[in-house]
């Protein structure tokens, strides 16, 4: 099962591939005590993954993009951006989530002298009153 | 043993037993109640996998799963009707329904490993509604 991530709307487009993400959730909450269905749900992606640096600095590593997105601040356009998720396994596309105003929740890197490569973590959730504009599609072949 | 779980709305469809792993039906009580209480919920978890058609077959429907957690509040159909089915040794042991149920979570998880997704329902009965919710078993099916 392999995890495509595609975010745009900011002055660069940031891939990740199979190559470096290892986990995704998605996540649809509202509040444990409802009721009745709420109407204050919110809807959010979870992304774990491995940080690959560029073998001699060609290119510029996605991860270095998503971690200058999650700097940006509130007063700029470019802080929402569309993301796009893909789960693929065997030539099909199980899911593709389109997320087209996330904002970052969490993001954090973390790296150390034994394992060779880092690892980030990534929280997006859509704009809570544009949440009927969230794409669910899949089951298609690639 | 096996579970399926039918969701009836604008469209019927149905987690089937290759995708269900685990169902967990709760009634919630307050717990300071003194004496019996008037405001008793029912929480429905399914638990299950997410799987990838292979040589032709049809998808399975969690995707439907996922629609259904993100319908707004003022649409009609954010409330299904959802039946629940342990069938185990040709016996019908329980058929739960909630007649008027709406999603309080839903998650998919997928790793790298793994080869499968899973996915967590959580859906309760519309409080109000409570009285509808049916508990039946102990036939053959």
């Amino acid at each position: 099962m392999g995890f495509r991530l595609n975010v745009t709307g900011g002055s660069d487009q940031i891939a990740l591939d199979e190559k470096s993400i290892k986990n995704v959730v998605f996540d649809s909450e509202s509040p444990a005590d409802s009721n009745a269905r709420a109407t204050d749900f919110g809807i959010s992606m979870k992304i774990w993954g491995k940080m690959i640096y560029k073998q001699g600095g060609e290119g510029s590593d996605a991860t270095l993009e998503l971690s200058k997105w999650s700097v940006v601040p509130s007063e700029k356009a470019d802080c929402y951006r569309s993301a796009v998720v893909e789960v693929v396994s065997a030539g099909q596309v199980v899911r593709k989530y389109e997320v087209p105003n996330a904002f970052i929740m969490e993001y954090s890197e973390e790296m150390d002298d034994e394992t060779g490569v880092g690892t980030f973590y990534l929280h997006v959730k859509q704009k809570k009153d544009e949440n009927d504009k969230m794409k669910i599609d899949g089951g298609y072949a690639l | 043993m096996a579970f399926t779980v039918k969701i009836e709305g604008p469209e019927t469809f149905e987690i089937s037993k290759e995708c269900v792993k685990s169902v967990k039906v709760t009634t919630d009580i307050p717990l300071d109640s003194n004496a019996r209480t008037k405001d008793v919920g029912a929480t429905m978890v399914v638990k299950g996998k997410i799987l990838t058609a292979v040589g032709g077959d049809p998808f399975d429907s969690t995707r439907k799963l996922a629609l259904w957690s993100v319908v707004p509040a003022e649409k009609a159909d954010s409330y299904r009707k959802v039946t629940a089915e342990y069938v185990a040794a040709g016996i019908m042991e329980r058929k739960y329904c909630f007649p008027n149920a709406f999603v309080v979570d839903y998650k998919e998880d997928y790793g790298d490993e793994e080869g499968i997704g899973t996915f967590t329902l959580v859906i309760k009965q519309k409080k109000d509604k409570i009285s509808t919710v049916s508990v039946e078993g102990g036939y053959a099916v």
